[in-house]
């Protein structure tokens, strides 16, 4: 072979600068075609021409597309475009979520018009949740494609339309001769609070009454506030200007007041960092054990009538005036005083005279104006649980003859009985509900409202801060917004949307000075879904009869007794029972008990040792002894649950379960225990004494995380697993690595042979800082809806076969009977070198170049070897067609001695409506392939088009994950490892990073923080065990120092 | 075949009336005499395998969901199963390939039962991995067939990968070594049939087997072929499927003992089936003459020898355990030995390594009652010591807050009683129609090792050789391969 070069012409041959760049092309001639498709016909080169040419090959194209034989299904085509919706891009819409006595300043996602997903606003317009999300909100867009909404407005059981409705009412009205009560939860809508007062004169002086009534009462606080500063409000609560917080019985990250916010601002003052190496200290006192007392710094675990002898310990202690028989409540009254005016006493009780108390003491401390402000006080709780007796009286005394109900299910949620009885002698009942409830039941008339989030609204959960709430879609069904409906039968025309709009040109335009002119006022309020108007004034302490309310305080703590004693709580999941028809909430596990899917008596596993209860569920089918609880009189039988860190003696039940009409029987599990709270001075309290009694019965429960023996104590000493990690602020602070120092060991071992995956682009990296996230579950369900994870149900979590990409694992540490626990977010670690890749026959899950752990669903033929050989099992497998996502049967097909059902029925997501949630970006996986988490690979892949299209790098923040985004209190860092300036590689590089089980060398991209608690005695750092209680109780013993 | 044996040998062919034709005789016997018993059994096996299918359509038409599976136990008694149909397919190949390198003549009696043995539990046993698949209609995945999908490829470095390769030519080179041992006996079949039909399709089945010499020396040559090509299998079946568990991390099955431990279990549970099987074939079809106590001894004596082997294994495992020092291996089993599965360990350690001991004793070797009982204890063990390995160290393994309990479902144990009705139904489906013996084989030894041969010997040459004999050569069973 000769090297001769031949060429064809001497401008090859020359090289020359045309010939050059010609050859580079692959045409040598601009291609007509690209520029008719990127260019318009009338400015750019293409000619008619090419025009024709295109219209012949698309037209040609289409037809031989269009006679491949598809499965057609059915889609409605738009007839003219909507201006602002391309398909496949996501819209978001600014709106507000008030719902069930929650709020939060949210943007909905929509979908080629559909809402998919709801998502925190930005932190600059959410002056009030701070760009952090609920499990609530995040689950509420389920409720809008809900089968139990009410279609169309009903007399009875017989659907009626609007006119028919409107007409037979407004005869009513007229006729009627008594009052008409509104009945409704506390209502933060500035304008419906005018539509209503309008309402309300229309009817005439004294015909009207509007009730507000709050299922989880406040009015304990609301009716203190009322003695000791003239307002019946709550005030704001600066959870990050505390230095030290104590917490009596007050669930404040979880459910209490406005948890969004409170995670927030106590993260805030709780993550460390180089720069920051301070933090808050945290005392929380209290008897049921809840996500705020597990994160506490120091747990002081006492009996419900302690909680109260407690607050007057405190308040004796900051006023000098006394000590508490108990040494650590001393040292908490030691430290408040020395934190004067930096420190926050916040009490949970409902209890009038506790509450006065808790005043006091944060007034002796010098708190309010720093930690506690008046400017700007909740109006998010304003019920008063007066409100349901003086509804009962006056129906039954004949004085109220029409009662309209709205957001309120005083028939379910209330303790006082007699109410569906009273309303019988009603001339005229009706519900708004959008959905069945049990007060709809109970009415003459539903007239569904809309859904939010196909309403007009606007709302102000805090004062000067108003919120507008914008339809994300048409009405579904043939419903009618209560605003309308109630503007109609007053006789006005127009839309609410018209009134709205008036009313905020009447009273809140003025109050701003940044727009000019009410149209830029309005547009930038729908827009940013906020305004912030000056803050109002503030209140002034008046002190009231302290001294009789700590005598009072005694005297109720002396009347709980001082044997067993129940309190009824709140659950993060269902709250007053407006939820429990939410199936996402339903399956999110308790972040305390983990139980899906039922409520239970909470008690403590020591005392159930002692009383022949077992501790740990019969693991084979998990079933626990079924215990009577009697309160006054009334019992209720429900499983007992072992929760460590409850005192013995105490139970705990929660509220809001056992409804009863719901759409389907399952979303009706557990016991409604309203009936069982105690009114005194006219306000619920959630304390009793109790007694409880073994009925013999076992009932299973949808528990996901049992605490079988996990240490090896018998074989030479202690060993623990390494899972979590953590330490003390003390041993923090002289080195970060505390807590961690094992891992410089581990990364020096982990070496391998084998060539090492290379990620040129990202590396996609999360860490998670175990001291910010309290286990909320907000996450948990901002990921099943991103990534259509399906609801199960019960009997399937019973099998373990929760679907979940994303769980929290909880852990125990320290003494058994009030031990430390530590939350851990599990989800696929996306392992550098992951178990499950090599283990794949078929190669259905692989490793992207970004670091990512991918599964392709249409390969994967379902060996599961993957989820056996997953060290952190989080993979998932789809046992059935849990989505319908196939044309499989619609059936469980399964019985075994503990589920004697041969086949049952699904429900949830496998209905054409709910289904409408689905993410269109992600795959619903059918039956018999595995799934877990993708890193929201759909968002990443979202966020780097973007930037493409901008022409420009990706950014730390652009991609942001489901979980992140939902995560109120920022545990989760999220981004791209091989940016330096990236937030998560400050994260991943600190001395407090740790992966789990990385001694195996699975090299995980999911990193955690270890967590630091702010006290000075170390325990023994060991996961505890509660299989064995007879060691435990020896160990503890030990223990005790 | 040339060969020698001590006088001091037991003869492997009892019965001084023996002679070829009685040998053609009695072997074929089961095949051309009708039995109500035969029918009864399989009509009832027959049902059973019905069963097998409908729990199968079961879990195809509802989905994996019927079994007892859950998010932390991802494997079964699915792959229990799997493993123990693999182990006891063991068996078939060891006696026709090893044993007949090492020329044990003993092998004449069990090998052709034996075999067909392994290929029914290999059918078992590949019916578990298939149907353990979540979208088993997708099962074609697995092979590297070229594709339209792209750059789609299996995935070689998966151990489930290699079981599809080591199954599948275990399963053909067994298929082929049966099946061509079968020839011969098929043609005495068809040289002995009334029928026109009979005739016909044994004589297809038989190839056309005429038996000459040529035949035979390339009879020979094959058996020698594929018994060279089959040894290496019995050795590496069982340590690739040891592999879907050494090449884990889950602490339990990430072992290096697996595959020596795996090979000798199969072989421990294989020898075992053969014995329930021959044991009441032996009775039913009045073999006794050919499957005789020695026989069985023989076979007992490799019992205790593997099932020593396995409780080595198991101790060794302990041993390492505590000696690696690893907590999380520590825990796994420590949890067998005192978790939530205790239970199916003692089971385990009770029917593997305590019960073989029994045959020390050669009162109890040579016991058919014994021998009867404790092939079926081996076999319970060896599916619990699967069992154990398979769901215990799934059930708890690294994370506590996954850890999980495992149930079976009636459709779990449907599939497995019905795996074993279709093994029994193939095993009567065999044993009826074709010749559950070698005859060509049993005849080879009938001049050595017989009750007759010895004795003539004994009669002819024992006075002058004092009890010992010389070399003698037996040529090809010419004439009595045609069933004269």
């Amino acid at each position: 072979m000769s090297d001769k070069i031949y060429w064809k012409g001497i401008e090859e041959k020359e090289q020359l600068e045309g010939f050059r760049t010609l050859a580079a092309k692959e045409f040598a001639e601009e291609l007509p075609v690209l520029s008719s498709i990127t260019e318009p016909v009338t400015t750019g080169k293409s000619s008619r021409k090419d025009f024709l040419k295109m219209l012949g090959f698309s037209t040609t194209a289409a037809v031989i597309a269009a006679s491949c034989e598809m499965p057609l299904r059915k889609s409605i085509p738009y007839v003219w475009r909507p201006e602002e919706i391309a398909p496949g891009i996501a819209n978001y819409y600014a709106s507000t979520f008030y719902q069930g006595g929650d709020y939060e300043a949210v943007l909905v996602k929509t979908r080629e018009g559909r809402p998919i997903k709801i998502e925190p606003r930005d932190k600059q317009n959410a002056r009030v949740t701070k760009g952090g999300s609920s499990a609530r909100a995040q689950a509420s867009i389920l409720s809008l494609y809900d089968n139990g909404r009410f279609r169309n407005p009903k007399r009875g059981k017989e659907n009626i339309t609007w006119e028919t409705a409107d007409k037979e009412i407004g005869e009513k009205l007229k006729s009627l001769s008594g009052k008409v009560v509104l009945f409704s939860n506390t209502v933060i809508s500035p304008s419906t609070k005018a539509v209503i007062a309008d309402f309300g004169n229309s009817l005439g002086a004294g015909k009207f009454e509007h009730l507000q009534y709050d299922g989880i009462s406040y009015a304990g606080i609301l009716d203190a506030n009322e003695k000791s500063f003239g307002k019946r409000l709550i005030p704001a609560y600066n959870f990050d200007k505390a230095t030290v917080i104590v917490g009596v019985g007050a669930d404040f990250l979880g459910t209490w007041i406005s948890p969004t916010e409170f995670s927030h601002d106590y993260a805030v003052n709780r993550k460390l960092s180089k720069e920051k190496k301070d933090m808050s200290r945290h005392i929380q006192i209290e008897s049921v054990p809840t996500i705020t007392g597990y994160k506490a710094d120091t747990r002081i675990s006492v009996k419900p009538s302690e909680e109260l002898t407690a607050l007057v310990d405190l308040y004796n202690i900051v006023t000098g005036g006394g000590s508490s028989k108990n040494e650590k409540i001393n040292k908490a009254g030691k430290e408040l005083l020395a934190a004067k005016g930096t420190s926050l006493v916040v009490s949970g009780s409902n209890d009038v005279n506790a509450q006065l108390v808790a005043n006091a003491i944060n007034n002796a401390l010098g708190n309010y104006g720093t930690t506690i402000t008046w400017d700007r006080p909740y109006n998010t709780k304003q019920g008063s649980d007066k409100a349901v007796s003086t509804l009962i009286e006056g129906l039954n005394s004949g004085s109220v003859k029409a009662v309209l109900f709205y957001e309120s299910n005083p028939v379910y949620n209330s303790p006082v009985k007699g109410l569906a009885d009273a309303l019988k002698k009603a001339e005229l009942t009706v519900s708004f509900a959008n959905r069945v409830d049990e007060t709809a039941v109970a009415c003459n008339y539903v007239l569904p409202d809309n859904h939010w989030l196909e309403s007009w609204n606007d709302a102000e959960p805090k004062a000067g801060i108003l919120n507008t709430t914008q339809p994300a879609i048409s009405k579904l069904f043939d419903t009618r917004q209560v605003q309308e409906t109630l503007l109609k039968w007053s006789g006005k025309e127009g839309s609410y949307y018209e009134f709205l709009k008036k009313n905020w040109e009447a009273n809140f335009y003025g109050k701003q000075s940044t727009y000019n002119g009410f149209w830029a006022f309005w547009d930038n309020a729908i827009a940013d879904g906020e305004v912030e108007l000056p803050a109002a004034g503030g209140a002034s302490y008046s002190g009231g009869d302290v001294a009789g309310a700590v005598s009072a305080v005694s005297a109720a703590a002396g009347a709980l007794g001082n044997d067993m004693q129940v309190k009824f709580y709140e659950s993060i999941a269902v709250g007053d029972g407006y939820w429990s028809d939410n199936p996402y909430l339903q399956e999110l596990p308790d972040p305390v008990s983990k139980v899906t899917w039922d409520n239970y008596i909470i008690a403590s596993p020591q005392w159930m040792h002692k009383n022949g209860y077992n501790i740990d569920p019969d693991f084979k089918a998990k079933e626990y002894a079924v215990g009577k609880l009697t309160v006054n009189g009334q019992s209720v039988e429900l499983p007992v649950v072992g929760v460590p860190g409850t005192p013995e003696g105490v139970f705990g039940v929660a509220l809001g379960y056992g409804r009863e009409a719901v759409a389907h029987p399952e979303l009706g599990v557990g016991k409604n225990v309203f009936g069982l709270l105690t009114a005194k001075d006219g306000n619920f309290i959630d304390v009793a004494k109790a007694t409880i009694e073994k009925t013999g019965g076992v009932k299973q429960v949808g528990i996901t995380q049992t605490h079988f023996n996990i240490t090896l104590q018998d074989l030479g000493g202690v060993k623990t697993r390494k899972t979590v990690k953590e330490t003390t602020l003390h041993e923090y602070k002289q080195n970060p690595a505390a807590g961690n120092e094992d891992r410089a060991e581990i990364l020096e071992e982990s070496v391998t042979l084998y060539p090492e995956h290379k990620y040129p682009g990202h590396h996609w990296t999360m860490v998670i800082d175990l001291n910010a996230c309290n286990g909320c579950g907000a996450c948990v369900v901002a990921c099943n809806v991103e990534n259509n994870v399906p609801v199960v149900g019960k009997d399937q979590v019973i099998r373990s076969r929760e679907m979940h990409w994303l769980r929290i694992d909880r852990y125990y540490t320290g003494e058994a009977d009030n031990p430390d626990v530590v939350f851990q977010p599990m989800l696929c670690q996306h392992c550098d070198n992951a178990p499950c890749e090599n283990v794949c026959p078929v190669a259905a899950t692989n490793h992207s170049s970004e670091g990512i752990n991918q599964m392709a669903y249409n390969r994967c033929i379902g060996t599961r070897y993957c989820a056996n050989n997953c060290p952190y099992k989080v993979r998932r497998f789809n046992w059935y067609d849990y989505q319908e996502a196939d044309a499989f049967d619609k059936r469980y097909g399964t019985s075994n001695d503990n589920h004697p059902n041969v086949v049952t029925e699904r429900f949830g997501l496998s209905e054409p409506l709910t289904r409408m949630v689905l993410n269109p970006d992600v795959t619903v996986r059918s039956r018999g392939v595995m799934e877990k988490c993708s890193f929201c690979v759909q968002r990443l892949q979202g966020a780097k088009l973007e930037a493409k299209k901008e022409n420009r790098l990706l950014k730390d923040g652009d991609a942001k994950v489901a979980c992140q985004t939902a995560c109120a209190t920022g545990a989760i860092v999220f981004g791209d490892r091989n940016d330096k300036a990236a937030e998560v590689t400050t994260h991943f590089n600190d001395e407090r990073a740790f992966g789990v089980i990385e001694e195996i060398h699975t090299m995980p991209n999911v990193l955690y923080l270890t967590q630091v608690r702010n006290r000075e005695e170390e325990k023994n750092y060991e996961i505890l065990d509660y299989y064995h209680p007879e060691k435990m109780e020896k160990k503890n013993k030990k223990e005790k120092v | 075949m040339h060969a020698y044996e001590s006088e001091f040998r037991e003869p492997l062919i009892n019965g001084m009336d023996k002679n070829y034709t009685k040998i053609t005789d009695d072997l074929i016997a089961p095949v051309e005499r009708n039995s109500t018993m035969w029918w009864i059994a399989t009509l009832l096996t027959g049902a059973g395998s019905l069963f097998f299918v409908f729990c199968l359509g079961w879990t195809v038409w509802f989905g994996i969901g019927t079994w007892g599976l859950n998010k932390t136990v991802g494997w079964a008694w699915d792959i229990t199963n799997f493993v123990w149909w693999i182990g006891i397919g063991h068996a078939g190949t060891l006696i026709s390939a090893i044993l007949l390198l090492f020329r044990q003549r003993y092998r004449t009696g069990i090998n052709r039962a034996a075999e067909a043995m392994t290929i029914f539990a290999v059918i078992c046993a590949g019916m578990f991995p298939i149907f353990h698949m979540g979208r088993v209609w997708d099962a074609g995945f697995i092979f590297p067939l070229p594709n339209t999908r792209g750059p789609l490829w299996v995935n070689f470095n998966s151990p489930l990968l290699w079981d599809v390769f080591a199954i599948s030519t275990y399963f053909s080179v067994s298929l082929l070594f049966w099946y061509s041992g079968l020839m011969p006996d098929f043609g005495t079949i068809r040289d002995r049939a009334k029928g026109k039909w009979r005739k016909y399709i044994y004589n297809l089945l038989s190839f056309g087997w005429q038996g000459n010499a040529r035949q035979w020396q390339r009879f020979e040559s094959l058996s020698l072929v594929l018994a060279g090509l089959s040894t290496p299998l019995v050795l590496s079946v069982h340590t690739i499927v040891s592999f879907d568990f050494a090449t884990s991390v889950i602490p339990g099955w990430h072992t290096t003992i697996f595959p020596p431990y795996f090979v000798a279990g199969a072989i421990f549970s294989g020898f075992a089936m053969v014995e329930t099987l021959m044991l009441i074939s032996r009775k039913l079809f009045n073999l006794e003459d050919y499957i005789t106590i020695n026989h069985i001894e023989s076979m007992n004596k490799i019992i205790v020898l593997t099932g020593s082997i396995v409780g080595i294994a198991y101790l060794t495992e302990l041993f390492i355990a505590w000696y690696s020092g690893f907590l999380y291996e520590q825990f796994a089993f420590y949890n067998r030995i005192l978790g939530k599965y205790l239970w199916a360990y003692y089971i385990m350690m009770g029917c593997n390594v305590i019960s073989p001991q029994f045959y020390w004793f050669k009162k109890l070797r040579r016991n058919l009652w014994v021998t009867f009982i404790l092939s079926i204890f081996v076999n319970i063990g060896m599916w619990f010591e699967r069992f154990v390995i398979i769901v215990t160290s799934l059930a708890d393994d690294y994370l506590p807050s996954s850890w999980a309990y495992f149930s079976p479902t009636w459709v779990d144990i449907g599939i497995y009683t019905g795996s074993m009705s279709v093994f029994l139904f193939l095993f009567l489906l065999f044993s009826r129609f074709f010749p559950s013996l070698a005859i060509a084989e049993v005849k080879a030894i009938f001049r050595i090792s017989s009750e007759v041969a010895k004795a003539e010997r004994a009669k002819k040459e024992g006075a002058t050789h004092g009890g010992f004999v010389g070399m003698q050569t037996v040529g090809p069973l010419d004439k009595d391969s045609k069933g004269n």
